[in-house]
């Protein structure tokens, strides 16, 4: 978190305004947000780990009752099943609509990064730094192969920062 | 944080409520979310150092989004405690808290029994060459 001093002297020029370099780099992130959404793996169900998340947005939508096997879930956190069981409601149930939304989490939270990166340490390194991370193979196969917490917990707790 | 320089009361509230909202959202989310409540306690701790108005001006804008933290974790612990059911109540360890899991050898492996003190050290130095790149 910066000080004030710090915040005086980057906060006022580089917070308001909006430079060609912040729309090259969030055009860059929307680009690797949108080819991964279209090229995410296609499958009729669920058949990994993130099975249970799901089943558990499942029950939560059509019975209101937070478990899984007829059993209350206690160890994961209601936060993503809920949030699969809204877009379920809203937007559609099948895999496809769910993993892509992992596509739309890692570019949320990329945005959110490069902003708070961008106050803290100048448009260069968070262009690096978010650059970097949101091409890489392994982002690429969090958000197109499994619908999992990481991506909405990584959005998440980038936007405090971001305030 | 644009939410420790402003000026506006009002807008001071509105960010803080939002920061709160998201803080409670990564804990819903995922547990190990409590490490922001912990950075956060800390970052307060340190600001201790800070000058009299920083600090006082800062436990006014952060201690409610801490509260805030806390009080959604304290709910879901309860919630929690009350509907836990144990697959194999012999069996420590999965599918009980993180907690629980910490007390085992090897969380994945509950059948080793509970980890005494000895353990430690030995676990410590397993994570840590886990965690290195090959």
């Amino acid at each position: 978190m910066t000080s004030e001093s710090a915040f005086d002297q980057q906060g006022g020029t580089s917070r308001k305004l909006f430079t060609a370099m912040d729309f090259v780099v969030y055009a860059f992130l929307l680009g690797l947000g949108a080819i991964q959404s279209y090229m995410c793996q296609r499958a009729d169900d669920f058949f990994r780990g993130d099975t249970t998340y799901f089943e558990l947005a499942r029950s939560l939508f059509e019975t209101g009752f937070y478990g899984f096997d007829f059993k209350p879930e206690t160890l994961l956190p209601p936060g993503l099943p809920m949030i699969l069981a809204s877009l379920c409601v809203t937007v559609g149930c099948t895999y496809t609509v769910l993993i892509r939304s992992m596509a739309v989490f890692a570019t949320l939270g990329f945005i959110a990064s490069y902003e708070f990166l961008r106050r803290e340490e100048g448009r260069t390194v968070a262009a690096v730094f978010c650059l970097l991370l949101a091409s890489s193979p392994i982002v690429f196969a969090f958000s197109t192969r499994l619908v999992f917490s990481d991506l909405p917990y990584f959005f998440t707790s980038m936007l405090p920062f971001c305030w | 944080m644009q939410l420790d320089a402003a000026k506006n009361p009002h807008s001071r509230g509105v960010l803080s409520l939002l920061c709160g909202v998201c803080i409670a959202s990564s804990l819903l989310i995922r547990s190990s979310g409590i490490a922001l409540l912990a950075g956060l306690f800390a970052w307060l701790a340190v600001s201790r150092f800070a000058g009299g108005e920083v600090r006082l001006r800062r436990l006014r804008t952060f201690v409610p989004v801490l509260l805030i933290g806390l009080f959604v974790e304290i709910l879901w612990m309860i919630w929690v405690g009350q509907h836990e059911v144990l697959q194999w109540p012999m069996v420590g360890g999965y599918p009980q808290s993180y907690i629980k899991q910490l007390e085992m050898k090897n969380g994945n492996e509950p059948e080793l029994g509970k980890a005494s003190p000895s353990d430690i050290p030995t676990r410590v130095e397993n994570n840590w060459l886990r965690g290195q790149p090959h």
